[in-house]
């Protein structure tokens, strides 16, 4: 059962810590000042990744569309997708729920399923995530402070299981951003274009970007 | 006199077909398969972009997109490309491996994902290709997979070695 979050922090009171042994420390104990902490429940490091992955419930949760697409390993993520997307789904309650599809279709655009594609040098792994993103994820006082990941590093951006959360979150994110500046639920298009940085261009890479993601949406959600 | 005349009329006749030969602009679009979409062009019909990515909001300080646009028999333009954002420098070193293919080649393919035969759809872009003039897009699109010309010089998007066909290379 995926906690909602109502509250982030508490405050650690002043408390003695102890350090390694020094000329400046010949007792191997200091005096920690006040400082906040995060609550278990508001974020995620590597290994709690790993584990939510393992231990989580997989019976009724929506898996995307299987055999819909012509990519090798097109269908090797889908119990990644399908447990993040439920995951954060009910950790920030979203209504209207983000469809795993949609996840599927961006990594699809995105980087054909291909676990560290070389095309493009800023962005990292399988859905393309860019050191300022990861910076943005893990910022307890950032836009998604709400909920954040820990110590992830840029080469752990290599590994799906690390990659598919972070973009599930991201896109959470996105998907909340649309629809506060569109004032309505934001349709699958609208997403991935605020995800990618250009629901207002008018440019015409942002067409053949549409185009792309919508070529490998209708082939997942046709019947 | 009279031979020296028709050798005339056979010298011109072939240097008017070897002309015509060098020439001969070619398009051949394949249906979508397994691998992709094949479009087989003369390098006459082939022009890249890097775009710069206006009212852009997101990671990338310098927003660019490449582009691959591509005159077809019934003059309108159908597009390939990586539909992702990049970096300017990165963006025109795809262009620049993109151009060195086109430069040097008689024959290019483009491959990508998508129909090359959906149903037209007039777009208010317009692409100028030097030896045939100035034409709208035509909403087709292809997701670019890869590039390779008659030489066997290919640049993929996403993989170095796949899906450039080996057997070419």
């Amino acid at each position: 059962m995926v906690k909602k979050i109502k509250k982030k922090t508490t405050t650690v009171r002043e408390h003695p810590m102890h350090v390694p042994v020094s000329e400046k420390n010949p007792s191997g104990t200091t005096i920690r000042d006040s400082h906040v902490r995060r609550l278990k429940g508001t974020y995620l490091n590597s290994i709690e990744i790993k584990e939510v992955f393992k231990n989580y419930d997989k019976k009724n949760i929506i898996y995307p569309a299987k055999n819909k697409l012509p990519q090798p390993k097109s269908d090797k993520y889908d119990e990644l997708i399908a447990v993040w997307c439920d995951y954060f789904n009910k950790k920030f309650n979203t209504n209207p729920p983000l469809d795993p599809n949609v996840i599927k279709a961006l990594i699809a655009s995105e980087s054909d399923f291909k676990v560290d594609p070389p095309g493009n040098l800023k962005a990292i792994g399988i859905a393309q995530i860019t050191p300022e993103t990861l910076k943005a994820l893990q910022d307890p006082t950032g836009e998604v402070k709400d909920f954040i990941f820990k110590n992830i590093r840029k080469k752990d951006l290599k590994n799906p299981d690390v990659a598919i959360p972070l973009a599930v979150r991201w896109l959470s994110r996105k998907k909340r951003l649309a629809e506060g500046k569109l004032s309505r639920p934001a349709s699958a298009e609208e997403i991935i274009l605020e995800y990618k940085g250009m629901l207002k261009s008018k440019s015409k890479l942002k067409d053949n970007a549409l185009e792309k993601f919508r070529k490998e949406y209708d082939l997942l959600t046709k019947k | 006199m009279i031979c020296l005349q028709k050798n005339k009329y056979l010298i011109m006749f072939l240097f008017i077909l070897l002309l015509q030969g060098c020439a001969t602009s070619h398009y051949q679009a394949s249906k979508p398969n397994a691998l992709g979409t094949d479009i087989v062009i003369s390098p006459d019909r082939v022009i890249t972009e890097c775009e710069f990515v206006d009212h852009y909001d997101g990671d990338y300080s310098d927003p660019y997109g490449f582009m691959i646009h591509i005159l077809d028999n019934e003059n309108t333009v159908l597009t390939a490309s990586s539909g992702t954002v990049l970096e300017k420098k990165d963006c025109l070193r795809w262009q620049g491996a993109a151009d060195k293919i086109i430069r040097n080649a008689k024959i290019i393919t483009v491959r990508g994902r998508g129909d090359a035969e959906a149903p037209i759809i007039k777009k208010e872009f317009k692409y100028t290709f030097e030896k045939h003039g100035t034409y709208y897009g035509n909403g087709r699109s292809l997701n670019y997979l890869a590039i390779w010309n008659d030489k066997g010089q290919c640049f993929d998007a996403f993989n170095r070695n796949d899906p450039c066909p080996k057997q070419e290379r």
